[in-house]
């Protein structure tokens, strides 16, 4: 009985959406499909949390699919819930203020629902073939999300994102398609050990990285991820980080056999992508006038960090076991750190809204800092070499983005407001290379960061903070470090890098 | 004769009897029409779910009728049979019912039915002949059936499109003949046997056998639309919607994929046609079709055209699966008969509905449809995602096997065709999508009938809708028991795996 | 009155009664005017009756001779009644039985017409069931005289200059063919001393005599049968007369003349090893392409119907080089052909006839206007269509089939390939006309309505040639009551 229990229980969390997808279609019960909808992720929230492991087989599905609640995709379900869970609550509260017909209403909502769902699918699935299919559903509903708005840069985004996606799906059919063949089966176990025997991985790796690149957005790959940071509210913005990990990243841990295998050249070959990929994130970043761009920059440093751990392990099967083990909780932190970064850059003008969101935004925040702490322990030498340089490119683009948004002020409601105007005032490029026509607004709107609403305390703690800032930003010192440290700083980092990795070279002989 | 006898000429009849009597009524009739046109097809159905039953429990149903000396007009409804026939039988229902509301208030219904009702029969007698003799009959009543059909709109185009088709279909029909009485001077017997009857000739026949496949191929070959013998089909276009859903998803060109599988499988044999070295050449002209028809759709404004030369494309999958000669990719092959069915019959429907309501024929007047009739784009999307093989639809499981199969016959460049093709098929059905859905309205359509509050007529929206929730049903509950895949599988393992 | 005399001849001598009964028929509606409709109604339901009493009674006991009068061959008349020959009578009673309803509506209208009609009629059905009993040479002629003279009058009977001229060439073409048919009669009677096809069977050899005979009958009967290239004179004459006798004249007087041809082959000629059957054959193939093209280029519709017969007779005989191989398949297959184009051709004229009647016209580029007013009529033609192209279920079919197969069991090709080429023309020109039985008519037409029964005539017609698709199997048995075909078989050498 508790064994039906547990079986069923990933089929409700992935089922939740969906079922509100079958309400709103009836016409009569659209607006409790409406009101159902911020909390279609909560069932998967509850089962990733409180679920015991189980799997449920789905034996009509596809050619016999599996939907597992264990160890690895617990964290991922978790990691995914949440984001949903931001991505729906932030949704709502927009359609709240836009106030659509009801049938608009429910044309905006349809395709997150259904990109919610195929998300968790994601997260679960324990077989090549559905976790293809909800990869390729979240996919084109992200597409119609990013279509949405339709400025010609969401426009020029959506495009990029269909054409890759469709790339990306042919290769990634074509790679299950071989390993299943080699394999007899399509489970990821199956296909992890025919790839585990494979003597020469050369062509499974090349599909790998076309096929997951294209939505974890490494460069070569990426045309569509920035475009679509840029142009989209950031509901959808947390979608996308949710669909880079669950059908981007989470794929190389589900395919690639770690620990089982030592393939030298692959890992290289996830290096130097991880290592140009970064560099490209942090030029791009670093000159970048959006802060939606901006966010899509962290995103493809969160890839490249990933890329480099599986070049860790590839190259040291004796700590392939022990990354995979954590990489799904750096997926967690990573990805939640990110979306509570745009949460927090959007700001609203409602109370209501605000303090739902500011809520949020702690809590993610909370959440994100909770894993970090707990594989710090086991990691060692992995933390040395594969962390730090990531962290190290990070860490810029993350101080720009929180001073930025401080700057901006946090009440600009990115959605709401118009674009040049928004633009403007988050042109912290143009704020930093022409500091004495900006600073001064800069300073005027930095005093507007208490508005949003926190609990009293913090909003003190948050005042203190600003006024730090303040005081630092007015002295004449780090101003002019940083005048010119903004000349230079794409040229250092960029040779920063490149000694990196000619040292890492050379150490690894 | 038992009921078992019965069974299947009741099958054929359920559908000859309504039409006759149709042709017998008068225009004005409709009520009486409508319910003979559906009592037959739901009384056909309910047969079709005895026999899959039947069949499912090993029971076989066939009747022999005297015919020329030495050789019987046989039908035998066994798992292949049934696969036909359950999809012939389940979207002539769901057509019937568009039809009913597409052509409602135009002339000539009676006329109309009349030939719909035989163009099914036809159908279904193909699906359960026994013998080619049987197929050839029923093949050339095909094409006779629907002749009236394609040229039903009566204008000079139709006529003209009517003549193609039968230049093409009747050429074919004859060098089948040819082929067929050639192969019964040969073997003495056109009963299809699993394995083949032909697998027993001495040797001293190789060069008649490969002429004599390649005459049946080509007679084949022009209903499944194969290059070179494909041109009717985009110009057929003129005839009505349902017409068009009913030529491309389930009669015509089935009927030629259909009969290649059987000619592959239960005339050669397709050990005996490898080793003819046939099957290659096949393989590559598929996929040769499949390329082409892609590469053409790509550049059709006509929404219709593209359609049909999406067909083109897709039919050759089924082919392809027949040709590579492996287990697995002929269940991809099989599948896709009633995959790809459901898929284009949904696509022709919504193309159908967008004509009929707003008017739009053209991909370049579909800006911002789906804004004014969501469910019908729907149903367009899931049927479009299908065919360029997007998981969970139903297209994504023939593509599967079609490539695990290749796979498994060392046939690798086969992985390429289908991937290209995807691709091709994304690039023709996603700017359509992008247009639908994206596009901002024009203030005005073509020509607009309003239906209150509706987006169309019911009779029009929910045909589509059903058949794309089919298709993508039969995608993702593919293994369920009686799901295609599941009913492929046992014809895989009764028919073809034998010794 | 007459039925009564029927029954006590068909009593005294069923095998005499197919021609008793429309010579009966014939005498009295012509002495009886104003009775010669039911007359001939009459005459020939007592036909088909007396045709349908003959079958079951051959088929359980084998052919059939009667000595008419009680005097033995070789001095009177004597009548044999094979497969072949009930083959033939059969065809006569259904498609005589089609055309007197047709005529009876048809000539309606026009007393004068048909008391022309029906006495011409009557006896041109005597001729031919004659001529399909006969069993000597002398007779035959006498019947084949018979028959193209009545045949020739019911042409004229259209009235207007075109049908006299075509039926002043047919009455010229059929006398010629007659004329050379009896030199050949006297020719084979002076060296061998008798008429009757038996004993000259048993009797003839390669003399020089037989051959110019051959010559003289074969170059008469060819030109009645109009093969290929002595067909000139057939489609004026059958394109203008009345639709019925359009329908006699293309159904059953050709075949009247092929029959006997075949005959004199089967039992003459055919054993002697003469070498002319590729010659025949080629004549056939050349009949098959010229006709269709020709039919092709028509822009009338009893023209292009009319020359579809000069086609389908080429078919016939293409069965001559096919049987050289020793089946009796491609004899079956051309008889079964010759059958179902009787009824099939009967329709399709019978259904012009109403077309032409309803519009006044037979162009076809503007039928559409008739055609969907006469559903009925165009299904006729559409169906007989149908077999005309030999797709299956159809008479034609069938006989295709069997041709087929006899040509490619012995591997050959050019053959096969003539009838393929032939089906596929037939289908052009079939369909040319079928195509406008759809496009939307504008302008609507004043109209000669068509009874009931003219359509349903042609529509019978055309369903029973497609039936003779679907019950195969006791037509063949039929045919291989005697094995009239078995002679020709047995004498050619290898």
């Amino acid at each position: 009985m508790s064994g039906a229990i547990a079986g069923g229980l990933p089929i409700l969390a992935v089922s939740a959406p969906f079922l509100v997808v079958a309400v709103l279609m009836i016409p009569a019960a659209r607006s409790w499909g409406l009101r159902l909808m911020p909390w279609a992720t909560l069932p998967a929230l509850l089962v990733a949390l409180l679920g015991p492991d189980g799997a449920s087989q789905l034996p009509g599905t596809l050619l016999g699919s599996t939907l597992v609640l264990g160890e690895t995709t617990r964290l991922a379900l978790i990691t995914t819930a949440l984001l949903w869970l931001a991505t729906s609550l932030a949704t709502s509260l927009a359609l709240g203020r836009a106030r659509p017909s009801g049938r608009e209403q429910t044309r905006m909502a349809l395709p997150g629902l259904l990109a919610m769902g195929g998300g968790l699918g994601l997260a679960l699935a324990d077989d090549g073939l559905l976790w293809l299919a909800a990869s390729t559903l979240i996919g084109y509903m992200l597409y119609a999300l990013v279509m949405w708005d339709a400025s010609p840069a969401a426009r020029l985004a959506g495009r990029r994102l269909v054409v890759l996606l469709v790339l990306g799906d042919l290769v990634l059919f074509e790679l299950l398609l071989i390993l299943a063949q080699a394999a007899d089966g399509t489970s990821f176990a199956a296909l992890r050990a025919t790839l585990a025997t494979l003597e020469d991985p050369t062509l499974v790796i090349v599909l790998m990285i076309l096929g997951l690149g294209a939505k974890a957005g490494i460069l070569g790959l990426h045309a569509w991820l920035l475009p679509a940071f840029q142009s989209t509210p950031p509901a959808t913005r947390i979608a996308l980080i949710a669909f880079v990990l669950g059908a981007g990243l989470l794929g190389w841990t589900r395919l690639l056999p770690l620990g089982l295998v030592d393939w030298p050249g692959a890992g290289m070959a996830f290096g130097l992508l991880a290592l140009i990929t970064a560099a490209y994130a942090l030029i791009i970043g670093m000159t970048s006038l959006d802060q939606g761009r901006l966010q899509g920059c962290i995103l493809m440093v969160l890839t490249a960090q990933w890329l480099w751990a599986l070049m860790l392990a590839l190259h040291r099967p004796a700590q392939g076991a022990a990354i995979a083990e954590l990489l799904p909780v750096v997926a967690l932190q990573g990805s939640l750190g990110l979306a509570a970064l745009v949460l927090l850059g959007e700001g609203d003008k409602s109370a209501l809204t605000r303090q739902l969101s500011s809520w949020l935004a702690a809590l993610v925040v909370a959440g994100s800092a909770l894993p970090l702490m707990t594989p710090w322990s086991g990691w060692g030498e992995i933390a040395m070499t594969g962390l730090w340089w990531p962290a190290l490119v990070l860490s810029p683009l993350l101080g720009r983005l929180l001073v930025g948004a401080c700057l901006g002020g946090w009440s600009c409601a990115i959605g709401a407001g118009p674009r040049s105007g928004l633009m403007r005032r988050l042109d912290l490029t143009g704020y930093w290379t022409r500091p004495h026509e900006q600073a001064r607004g800069g300073y005027r709107r930095l005093r507007r960061l208490p508005l949003i609403l926190l609990p009293r305390w913090r909003d003190r703690l948050k005042q203190r903070l600003a006024a730090m800032g303040v005081a630092v930003m007015r002295s004449k010192l780090p101003r002019s470090i940083e005048n010119h440290l903004l000349k230079w700083e794409p040229a250092l980092l960029m040779a920063a890098l490149i000694g990196l990795m000619a040292a890492w070279l050379g150490y690894l002989g | 004769m038992t009921i078992d006898n019965w069974i299947p000429l009741l099958v054929v009849g359920s559908s000859l009897i309504p039409g006759l009597l149709i042709f017998a009524l008068a225009e004005s009739r409709v009520r009486l029409r409508t319910t003979l046109n559906l009592a037959g097809a739901l009384l056909k159905l309910a047969l079709v779910a005895t026999m899959l039953w039947g069949v499912a429990q090993g029971h076989q149903y066939q009747v022999q009728l005297a015919f020329l000396p030495g050789l019987e007009l046989g039908l035998r409804v066994g798992p292949l049979a049934l696969l036909f026939l359950t999809l012939s039988s389940l979207l002539w229902l769901v057509t019937t019912i568009y039809a009913i509301g597409y052509l409602e208030g135009s002339p000539h219904r009676s006329r109309f039915f009349g030939f719909f009702s035989l163009c099914v029969t036809a159908t279904v007698g193909i699906a359960m002949a026994a013998d080619l003799l049987t197929f050839l009959l029923f093949y050339e009543l095909l094409t006779l059936a629907t002749y009236p059909l394609v040229v039903h709109r009566g204008t000079e185009v139709a006529r003209r499109a009517g003549l193609v088709y039968l230049a093409f279909t009747i050429g074919g029909g004859a060098l089948m003949l040819l082929g067929i009485v050639w192969l019964y001077t040969l073997a003495g017997s056109l009963e299809f046997r699993p394995g083949g009857f032909v697998a027993g000739l001495d040797q001293t026949h190789r060069t008649s056998l490969i002429l004599i496949f390649v005459l049946l191929i080509a007679g084949l070959g022009v209903k499944a639309a194969l290059i070179p013998l494909h041109a009717w089909l985009p110009r057929a276009m003129v005839a009505p919607a349902p017409v068009s859903a009913l030529l491309h998803a389930v009669a015509v060109v089935k009927a030629g994929a259909f009969g290649i599988m059987r000619v592959v499988y239960e005339v050669f044999g397709v050990e005996l046609a490898a080793d003819l070295g046939v099957t290659g050449p096949l393989a590559l002209l598929a996929a040769a079709t499949i390329l082409y028809g892609s590469a053409r759709a790509l550049f059709q404004d006509d929404l219709k055209r593209r359609l049909a030369f999406s067909t083109v494309s897709q039919v050759a999958y089924i082919v392809l699966g027949v040709a590579i000669a492996s287990p697995i990719a002929t269940v991809g092959g099989l599948v896709h008969l009633v995959h790809q069915g459901l898929m284009k019959i949904t696509l022709f429907f919504c193309a159908g509905n967008l004509a009929e309501t707003l008017g739009i024929h053209r991909v370049s007047e579909m800006s911002g449809v789906a804004r004014r009739m969501p469910c019908t784009l729907v149903a367009f999307t899931v049927a479009a995602f299908g065919m360029i093989g997007v998981p969970p639809v139903a297209g994504f499981i023939t593509k599967w096997y079609l490539g695990l199969g290749a796979l498994e016959a060392g046939q690798h460049w086969v992985l390429l065709v289908l991937a290209l093709s995807s691709l091709l098929n994304a690039a023709y059905f996603l700017p359509i999508l992008h247009a639908a859905w994206f596009r901002e309205p024009p203030s005005t359509w073509p020509e607009e009938r309003v239906f209150g509050r509706r987006e169309t007529a019911r009779a029009l929206l929910w045909p589509p809708l059903i058949t794309a929730a089919a298709a993508l049903l039969a995608g993702l509950l593919a293994s369920l028991p009686f799901s295609p895949l599941e009913w492929v599988g046992l014809i895989a393992e009764r028919e073809f795996v034998r010794p | 009155m007459t039925s009564t005399l029927e029954a006590a001849l068909t009593a005294r001598s069923d095998l005499i009664a197919p021609v008793l009964a429309p010579l009966v028929g014939a005498l009295l509606s012509f002495l009886l005017r104003r009775w010669a409709m039911p007359i001939g109604l009459i005459s020939i339901i007592g036909l088909v009756l007396a045709v349908l009493m003959l079958i079951p009674e051959a088929l359980a006991t084998g052919p059939r001779w009667l000595a008419v009068g009680g005097w033995e061959a070789p001095l009177g008349i004597v009548l044999h009644a094979d497969g072949l020959s009930l083959a033939m009578l059969f065809m006569t009673a259904a498609v005589g039985l089609a055309i007197s309803l047709y005529a009876a509506v048809y000539f309606h209208d026009q007393p004068s017409r048909a008391w022309s009609f029906w006495p011409l009629w009557l006896l041109l059905l005597t001729g031919l069931n004659a001529l399909f009993l006969a069993a000597d040479i002398f007779n035959l002629y006498v019947t084949l005289e018979l028959l193209g003279l009545s045949a020739a009058a019911l042409t004229a009977l259209a009235g207007g200059a075109d049908a006299l001229v075509g039926a002043m060439r047919y009455l010229l073409v059929s006398l010629l063919g007659s004329l050379a048919y009896l030199l050949g009669v006297a020719l084979l009677y002076h060296a061998y001393g008798t008429v009757d096809l038996g004993l000259l069977a048993d009797r003839i050899a390669g003399l020089p005599a037989t051959w110019a005979a051959l010559g003289l009958m074969s170059a008469g009967l060819l030109l009645k049968t109009a093969l290929f290239p002595l067909h000139f004179w057939l489609p004026p004459a059958h394109s203008n007369a009345p639709a019925p006798v359009s329908a006699a004249l293309s159904a059953l007087v050709v075949k009247g003349s092929f029959y006997l041809w075949l005959r004199l082959w089967l039992e003459l000629f055919g054993g002697l090893g003469l070498g002319v059957e590729t010659f025949l054959g080629l004549l056939g193939a050349g009949a098959v392409i010229w006709g269709s093209l020709q039919a092709l280029r028509q822009t009338r519709l009893k023209l292009l119907v009319a020359y579809s017969t000069v086609a389908q007779i080429g078919y016939l005989f293409l069965a001559f080089p096919l049987a050289l191989g020793g089946a009796t398949t491609a004899w079956t297959g051309a008889i079964y052909l010759a059958v179902s184009h009787a009824l099939a051709k009967a329709a399709m004229f019978l259904a012009a006839g109403n077309l032409l009647r309803f519009g006044g016209h037979d162009r076809i580029a503007d039928l559409d206007r008739v055609v969907q007013r006469l559903p009925l009529s165009i299904a006729a033609f559409a169906l007989a269509g149908v077999s005309i192209m030999g797709l299956p279920p159809s008479g034609g079919f069938i006989g295709k089939w069997l041709l087929l197969e006899a040509a490619l069991s012995q591997g050959r090709w050019g053959w096969a390939l003539v009838i393929l080429l032939g089906g596929v023309l037939a289908a052009t020109y079939v369909f040319k006309v079928l195509g406008y039985a759809f496009t939307q008519s504008e302008t609507p037409h004043r109209a000669r309505p068509v009874p009931a029964v003219m359509e349903w005539a042609a529509l019978s017609l055309a369903a029973s040639a497609i039936l003779l698709g679907l019950i195969v199997a006791p037509p063949l048995a039929l045919l291989a009551i005697g094995e009239p075909f078995a002679m020709a078989t047995g004498a050619v050498g290898p």
